[in-house]
């Protein structure tokens, strides 16, 4: 009798407690039967290599790197010679696209001829982009940044994760109209926000093809990985992920790059928002991916890679840990300056985005800048018998540009930079180091 | 004065509501509201970012709204109960979560016409706004503001549940917000 009344009273004490007892059991349930840990990231067999959504990419007398398997290799109708799956590239190829024909398939136009030299080129790093579904103003200004980009005229353009807001189709069909300007070569990586549930995960595999994926531009070798964890910021990868990627990096090149949405090793002041998070915390530095991260880290201090990162839109910084390099690029998308920086003024060069990042690579030695969008103004006038280009540098170093002039048939000489590869319809490039102030260019037949 | 009544008198008159909830506490019922309230509010607020909602999501917010009042109420409980303080811990709970009720209320301020506006105007969305385009603004002005009432009423609470003078209870609760760091953790480990 005592037990029972003692029974009662507690359950009387308890009794109050139990809704919210059972809507936090209730959510953590939820939470857990909702969560995908790791997802199954579709990586691109060997075998199909180039395709549509991860095209190849090379120049005049460079080479071409394919799967070991293929045994006839032709460009325009044109068989290659071909070595252990290494295919070279004639001198006189024009630039542009090329349809690529391999073992008597032909795959489309999915070889893209860069113009540059194997050793002396450079690519262009765009992050962070956050496509909204709706709204053509905002697409605009969006798109007007990758117009500059393909201004510029890289070899290819990496887009390193977060294309989108949230992964709709609605954004991904604004992310396709503002990429459509570019002439070269778009490689996408996804990044957390197109992964936050498996069904963003197809859409993204769906709409802009693998997450794991290798692709060569001569002697030099990019590897993208998809280091995500659904629903999280964080980033994780697991054994299959880091046995691929150990595979990857294990071929021979100049220079090795790895290029993931989530930062994998930095110090503050940069990403201090995750400083107070204690499982981000390494001996001597921080990290956003979590799981597998000891291992890469050994894979990329024996193969010497050079990685590539964004995810926190207003950094610009590059990080040497442990002898390794890595690159931080702020964002596409324009950021708010928050209220701390309302308030106390903006620190960071970059926090309100509209900007990219030019990676040089100069005969094995790497040099890199981040571009402001509304810092850098390229204007063409046609004239009567060539082209004025006013180039308006408001950053305080020298930019990179290979500025491709399409006048028709004819000879021309350029006042400033470097004529090259010269096409059969008269098109030709321009190399130039453009300096702070005003550079004008001045094009005129002869 | 009803039950129900006790949450509309907390934004406008919180003394009288928190009186209430002293003397007449209800948990199980409030516990509804709660519930409720953060789950209503978390589906709107899935829709108002991104105009799409995930469960997952919906559960991760709804966790992270509880735990703006559940940890420093938990904390603040603890720690008078450590000082010797005997007192209703039901009457205690419900008192601190009428006492953060303007906090809750002041994210509405900003979601709710924020979401009709960008809805109408077909802009952007409501994330867009916050992330890119100083909307945050905005929403921080009333969440500052509900957060201060809030801590105001909540020193409250602990005054008159536990009798303890106000100096007393505003250091307790100065520490209790500590707990917030959960809230922190949740909002940049998970989202």
């Amino acid at each position: 009798m005592v037990m029972k009344n003692k029974l009662s009273q507690t359950w009387c004490n308890f009794k109050p407690f139990t809704g919210l007892i059972a809507f936090l059991i209730i959510l953590l349930l939820v939470m857990w039967v909702t969560y995908v840990p790791c997802p199954d990231l579709w990586y691109l067999a060997e075998n199909d290599f180039p395709c549509h959504q991860v095209p190849a990419v090379s120049c005049p007398g460079g080479t071409l790197r394919v799967s070991r398997t293929v045994s006839i290799l032709s460009i325009d109708g044109v068989a290659l010679r071909l070595e252990d799956g290494l295919a070279y590239l004639p001198e006189n190829i024009p630039a542009g696209w090329h349809e690529l024909e391999i073992d008597g398939r032909s795959r489309g136009k999915v070889l893209y001829v860069a113009p540059f030299s194997p050793d002396n080129f450079f690519w262009i790093w765009v992050s962070d982009i956050h496509m909204h579904p709706y709204g053509r103003k905002k697409v605009l200004e969006k798109k007007r940044v990758l117009d500059l980009v393909n201004e510029l005229g890289p070899a290819f353009v990496v887009s390193g994760g977060d294309q989108t807001d949230f992964g709709l189709e609605d954004e991904y069909r604004n992310y396709k109209e503002a990429i459509s300007g570019l002439e070269m070569p778009v490689y996408n990586i996804p990044g957390n926000h197109e992964t936050y549930t498996d069904a963003h995960l197809h859409r993204y595999l769906r709409e802009l093809g693998p997450a794991n994926y290798s692709f060569t531009f001569n002697d030099y070798l990019f590897v993208t990985a998809a280091a995500l964890h659904a629903y999280r910021s964080w980033g994780g990868l697991d054994g299959k992920q880091l046995a691929w990627l150990e595979n990857q990096f294990s071929r021979p090149a100049k220079l090795k790059f790895l290029l993931v949405h989530i930062p994998l090793a930095y110090y503050t002041p940069c990403g201090r928002e995750y400083a107070w998070i204690p499982w981000c915390r390494k001996d001597n530095y921080f990290t956003q991916i979590l799981e597998g991260h000891d291992k890469l880290m050994k894979i990329l201090r024996r193969e010497k890679v050079v990685t590539f990162f964004g995810h926190w839109h207003t950094f610009h910084e590059e990080f040497t840990v442990e002898n390794l390099r890595f690159f931080h690029t702020p964002s596409v998308t324009q950021n708010s300056k928050g209220v701390a920086e309302s308030l106390f003024g903006t620190q960071e060069p970059f926090a309100r985005g509209f900007s990219f990042r030019i990676v040089e690579v100069e005969n094995g030695r790497l040099k890199s800048i981040v571009v402001d969008q509304r810092k850098l103004l390229i204007q063409r006038e046609n004239m009567v018998n060539g082209q004025r280009i006013r180039i308006l540098n408001e950053h305080d170093y020298f930019i990179p540009m290979n500025l491709k002039i399409s006048l028709g048939k004819g000879e021309y000489k350029v006042s400033e930079g470097i004529k090259h590869h010269m096409q059969p319809d008269g098109t030709f490039w321009i190399w130039l180091e453009a300096k702070p102030g005003i550079t004008e260019v001045l094009v005129e037949r002869t | 004065m009803s039950h129900w009544s006790r949450f509309g008198y907390a934004l406008f008159r919180p003394s009288k509501a928190i009186s209430e909830a002293l003397e007449k506490p209800d948990f199980l019922r409030t516990a509804l509201f709660i519930a409720l309230n953060t789950l209503l509010f978390s589906t709107f607020l899935q829709y108002s970012l991104s105009t799409a909602v995930v469960l997952h999501f919906v559960a991760v917010y709804a966790l992270l709204f509880t735990t703006v009042w559940f940890m420093p109420s938990l904390l603040s409980l603890l720690i008078f109960r450590l000082a010797g303080k005997r007192f209703s811990v039901e009457a205690y709970l419900e008192g601190s979560y009428l006492a953060f009720l303007p906090f809750y209320v002041s994210l509405w301020i900003y979601f709710l016409p924020a979401t009709v506006y960008h809805s109408l105007k077909g802009d952007y969305t409501v994330y867009a706004g916050l992330v890119y385009y100083d909307e945050v603004l905005y929403l921080a002005l009333p969440l500052l503001f509900g957060l201060l009432l809030s801590f105001v009423n909540s020193v409250k609470v602990g005054t008159r549940a536990t009798g303890v003078r106000w100096y007393f209870s505003l250091l307790v609760w100065t520490i209790s917000f500590s707990g917030l760091y959960v809230t922190y953790l949740i909002l940049s480990g998970w989202l």
